[in-house]
C-alpha cells in the first residue's frame, strides 16, 4: 500500500474514532450548529416550496370550477379568477384566526411555528420548524396542533428545531384510553408504506376491550407530554399472547402539517 | 491539512510513475502561457510527466472542493424531495451517487475525505438523540459506511477507466441500498427486533434503484465538471462513448 494511503487511513480512522466516541450532548451541539448553518437554505427552500404548492393548488381549484361551470366559463372567467384569489386569502385568514384562537384558549404557553422541511431520511420521522432556542424552545418539549399531538422537539438550534413525530418508533408516549382505565404506550411504526401512518398502542391489558373510534389521550406519565392531549382514535384492536394492542389513526394529519405549536410551559 | 497535501502530492508522484511505465497519453495538456501554466482539455494531449506536482494538487483540490459543494447542495436538495408514495415512501438519495463518482475521480486520500464530509452531513442531519444519555446510532457510522462502499468503488476504478461505467452505475445503486440496509439492521439491533416486510424492502431497494437510474446522468455531468476543472485523474478518453474495452 502507498504511503499516502496509509497516512490517509490513519488520519481518517483517528477522526472517525473521535466522532464515534462523542456523547449525546456533544452530538446535539454538532447537530444544532449544523442546522443553524443550513437554516437559511431550509427557510428559502421552504418558501419556494410553498409558493409552488400554492400555485399548483390554485390551478387545480380553477380546473374544478371550470368543470362545474363549463357553460358559463367564458363569460365568468375574470370573476372566477378574482373569486379564487379571495378564497385563498379567506382560507389563510380562517386558518390563522383558528390558530390564534386556539393559542388564546389553550392552557399552555405556546410558541407558534411553521414547518420548513419534512423527513430527510428513510428511518426517522422528523420535521424541522422555524423556531429555536431564541424563541424559548428546548429539547424534549411537546409539539401539537389544535387537533392533537404532533411529537416532541429533539435537536434545537438558535433559529430552527427538529421535531420527532409521534409516528416515529422512538417517540414513545404514555397514553390512556377514553372511558376506560386502560393505559399503554403509543409508538409509531418502524416502516411506513404510505403517507398516512398508523400508531401502535402497546402494553394494554389482556382484558382490554377497545372499540374502533375510541379516543386515546396522553396520560401525563413520563414527564415530557402533559396529560389530556389527543393522540388518535382506535382503528382496530387485537389481543396477543401476553397483552393486547390497538392500532390508532393519528389525530393530526402528519403528512399535511403546516403550522404547529410548541408547548414551552403552562399558563 | 499539510498531511492531506502530502498525501495528495504522494498520489501525484505515484500517478506519474505509473503513467510513465505504461507510456500512455494523459487527458490534459499543459500549455505555457505568459502568466503560468494552464491546462486545455479534449483534443490536446500531453505526455505524462509534464504536469508539475503542484499543479496536479491544485487541480485535484479544485475538483474535490467542487464535489464537496455538490455533496452539500445535494444533501439540502434531498430534504425538499418528498418520499415517493408509489414506491412505498422510498426516498431519493443523490449524495451517494456524487460520492461514488468522487471515489472514481479522486485519489484514495481525497476519496476518504469526501466520504467523511458526506457521512458527517448525513449524520448531522439524521442522527437521533433519544435522551440525555442515549444516541440511537452513534455519530460517525455513516462516515464509515460511505468510506467502505466508496473504497469498493475506488477499487474498481480500472474498470471505469476501461469504459465499463455501467458496472459503476449498477454498483452505485447496490451500494446506496447497502448503506440503507446496514442502517436498518443497526436500528433493528438497537430497537431489539427485526422486521422485514414489503415496505421495508422497498424503502431499502427503492433508493438504490433510483440511484442506479440517476447514476449515468450524474456521472456524465460530473465527468464533464471533472474535465472542466482539468482534473488530471480522469480517464484518458473524453467521453464514455470513446471508451473501448481493451
Amino acid at each position: 500500500m502507498r504511503r499516502s494511503s496509509i497516512v490517509a487511513i490513519v488520519i481518517f480512522a483517528a477522526a472517525l474514532l473521535a466522532l464515534l466516541s462523542i456523547g449525546p450532548q456533544a452530538t446535539r451541539k454538532i447537530q444544532a450548529t449544523f442546522f443553524q448553518v443550513i437554516s437559511p437554505f431550509l427557510k428559502t427552500g421552504s418558501g419556494l416550496e410553498r409558493q409552488i404548492t400554492s400555485v399548483r393548488a390554485g390551478l387545480k381549484s380553477l380546473e374544478d370550477l371550470e368543470k362545474e361551470n363549463a357553460a358559463l366559463r367564458v363569460e365568468n372567467r375574470s370573476l372566477k379568477a378574482t373569486n379564487e384569489a379571495l378564497r385563498d386569502i379567506q382560507h389563510e385568514v380562517n386558518r390563522l384566526r383558528h390558530a390564534l384562537n386556539y393559542r388564546q384558549r389553550s392552557l399552555f404557553r405556546l410558541v407558534p411555528a411553521e414547518i420548513i422541511s419534512r423527513d430527510s431520511s428513510t428511518w426517522w420521522r422528523t420535521v424541522t420548524i422555524n423556531r429555536g432556542s431564541e424563541d424559548g424552545i428546548e429539547p424534549e418539549m411537546p409539539v401539537l396542533t389544535d387537533e392533537g399531538l404532533v411529537g416532541r422537539t429533539t435537536t434545537v438550534s438558535e433559529s430552527v428545531a427538529v421535531v420527532l413525530l409521534v409516528s416515529d418508533e422512538n417517540c414513545r408516549v404514555a397514553a390512556s384510553v377514553e372511558g376506560t382505565r386502560e393505559q399503554g404506550i403509543v409508538t409509531g411504526e418502524r416502516v411506513e408504506g404510505s403517507l398516512t401512518p398508523m400508531l401502535d398502542l402497546n402494553y394494554l391489558s389482556k382484558q382490554a376491550e377497545l372499540k374502533p373510534g375510541q379516543k386515546v389521550y396522553t396520560s401525563g406519565v413520563g414527564g415530557v407530554f402533559p396529560s389530556g392531549l389527543f393522540i388518535g382514535t382506535v382503528h382496530n384492536f387485537k389481543v396477543r399472547a401476553l397483552d393486547s394492542q390497538a392500532k390508532l389513526a393519528p389525530a393530526v394529519e402528519l403528512a399535511k402539517l403546516e403550522d404547529v405549536f410548541v408547548v414551552i410551559g403552562s399558563k | 491539512m499539510s498531511s492531506l497535501l502530502l498525501a495528495v502530492n504522494d498520489a501525484a508522484r505515484n500517478y506519474h510513475e505509473e503513467s510513465e511505465s505504461k507510456k500512455e497519453c494523459a487527458a490534459v495538456e499543459l500549455l505555457s502561457s505568459g502568466v503560468g501554466h494552464c491546462f486545455k482539455g479534449r483534443s490536446r494531449s500531453l505526455r505524462h510527466g509534464a504536469v508539475p506536482a503542484f499543479d496536479f494538487v491544485i487541480f485535484l483540490m479544485i475538483l474535490f472542493v467542487v464535489l464537496v459543494v455538490l455533496v452539500f447542495l445535494a444533501q439540502i436538495a434531498e430534504i425538499f424531495i418528498p418520499p415517493l408514495d408509489w414506491m412505498f415512501n422510498a426516498h431519493v438519495y443523490i449524495v451517494p451517487v456524487v460520492v461514488f463518482y468522487g471515489a472514481m475521480a479522486l485519489p484514495f486520500p481525497l476519496m476518504l475525505a469526501l466520504a467523511f464530509v458526506a457521512g458527517f452531513l448525513w449524520d448531522a442531519m439524521t442522527v437521533q438523540v433519544l435522551d440525555a444519555a442515549h444516541v440511537e446510532i452513534s455519530f460517525g457510522w455513516s462516515i464509515l459506511l460511505y468510506a467502505v462502499f466508496a473504497a469498493i468503488m475506488h477499487g474498481l476504478k480500472p474498470l471505469f477507466n476501461r469504459g465499463r461505467w455501467e458496472v459503476h452505475c449498477v454498483l452505485s445503486g447496490i451500494c446506496t441500498s447497502a448503506i440503507l440496509l446496514t442502517q436498518y439492521l443497526m436500528i433493528s439491533f438497537r430497537r431489539g427486533s427485526i422486521l422485514f416486510n414489503r415496505e421495508a424492502w422497498w424503502q431499502i431497494g427503492g433508493p438504490g434503484l433510483l440511484a442506479m437510474l440517476m447514476a449515468p446522468l450524474v456521472f456524465w455531468t460530473l465527468h464533464w465538471v471533472s474535465r472542466l476543472t482539468n482534473n488530471p485523474y480522469v480517464p484518458q478518453e473524453d467521453t464514455f462513448n470513446e471508451y473501448a474495452p481493451r
